[in-house]
């Protein structure tokens, strides 16, 4: 038997740091777990707001199976708001290789901060990242309403 | 008596602005308090220029930013304080808390704020309804 390097196991997967050629009907799945997820369309949205994102393709598909984004001032501090990978294309490496690939695109800024649950505390440990505490307000997104509620 | 008090005359008069219309390096001294690679003031005004916020602090008397908050979004679900400074003869009069009542409206489309903190500022963040969070950090220059 041939030992493979595991890329074989799964799903051919193409990473790109763009949106081209990307439309909701390639966003679908994400958001698990969340009470009040983004649309597509809003996904999409807030992809284009950011100021750096990296994606997982099935290459089979087209469809967008992983994503990460990054928001910077492009000076001192850059934010990853969001990492996600569909459930049935985890366990692959996606998204160690989505982290690594937007990293590169922070390497020369000298702070990079994310929020995340204490469970994949040791996920990001591997990136040279350390724990720390922040503060978070989350206010409910209506898709329908995008002017402020008050 | 029911007419308007004048502000307190210890106080000197701040204004707050949310552009960088005028703002030069000049005006940003003094910031970056206890760091041992303090920005200079273009760099701070480059950061400025990079975020996608900024709520502004000055002294009317001397145009001087006397404090200053900055964000960063993807104009849709997250955001991120990135900084958030009053020089020290300025702190105790309330800028602070007026700088970070400023911002979060500025914020008041986006789903979810955070921001990193040491915790003994964590009953000042508080006040605003935010609520302790975890988070990981990647430092590659010394504060």
């Amino acid at each position: 038997m041939r030992q493979d390097d595991g890329s074989a196991d799964g799903p051919a997967i193409r990473f790109q740091d763009s949106l081209d050629g990307i439309g909701p009907g390639l966003l679908h799945g994400f958001f698990v777990g969340w009470s009040n997820p983004p649309s597509p369309a809003t996904h999409l949205r807030l992809l284009k707001g950011s100021d750096h994102v990296v994606l997982a393709i099935d290459s089979a598909t087209g469809q967008v199976v992983g994503f990460v984004t990054a928001i910077t001032d492009g000076v001192l501090s850059a934010f990853i708001p969001l990492l996600e990978v569909l459930p049935a294309y985890q366990g692959q490496g996606i998204g160690q290789a989505l982290m690594q690939k937007i990293l590169e695109w922070l390497d020369h800024l000298p702070n990079v901060d994310l929020m995340c649950d204490s469970d994949v505390v040791p996920f990001y440990e591997r990136f040279g990242m350390l724990p720390s505490t922040g503060m978070v307000i989350r206010r409910p997104m209506g898709d329908s309403n995008r002017t402020p509620s008050r | 008596m029911d007419r308007t008090a004048p502000s307190d005359p210890g106080t000197p008069p701040i204004r707050y602005v949310e552009s960088l219309d005028s703002i030069e390096p000049a005006h940003l001294h003094g910031f970056f308090a206890g760091w041992r690679h303090p920005f200079a003031p273009d760099e701070h005004l480059r950061m400025l220029e990079g975020s996608d916020r900024v709520v502004l602090a000055i002294d009317t008397e001397t145009a001087r930013v006397v404090g200053f908050v900055a964000a960063l979004t993807d104009g849709v679900q997250g955001a991120f304080i990135t900084l958030l400074e009053v020089l020290p003869a300025f702190q105790g009069q309330g800028v602070g808390q007026a700088l970070m009542t400023r911002m979060l409206e500025r914020l008041s489309d986006i789903q979810t704020i955070e921001l990193m903190c040491d915790a003994g500022l964590v009953p000042f963040y508080a006040r605003f309804g935010m609520t302790p969070a975890s988070g990981m950090v990647l430092r590659r220059r010394e504060p």
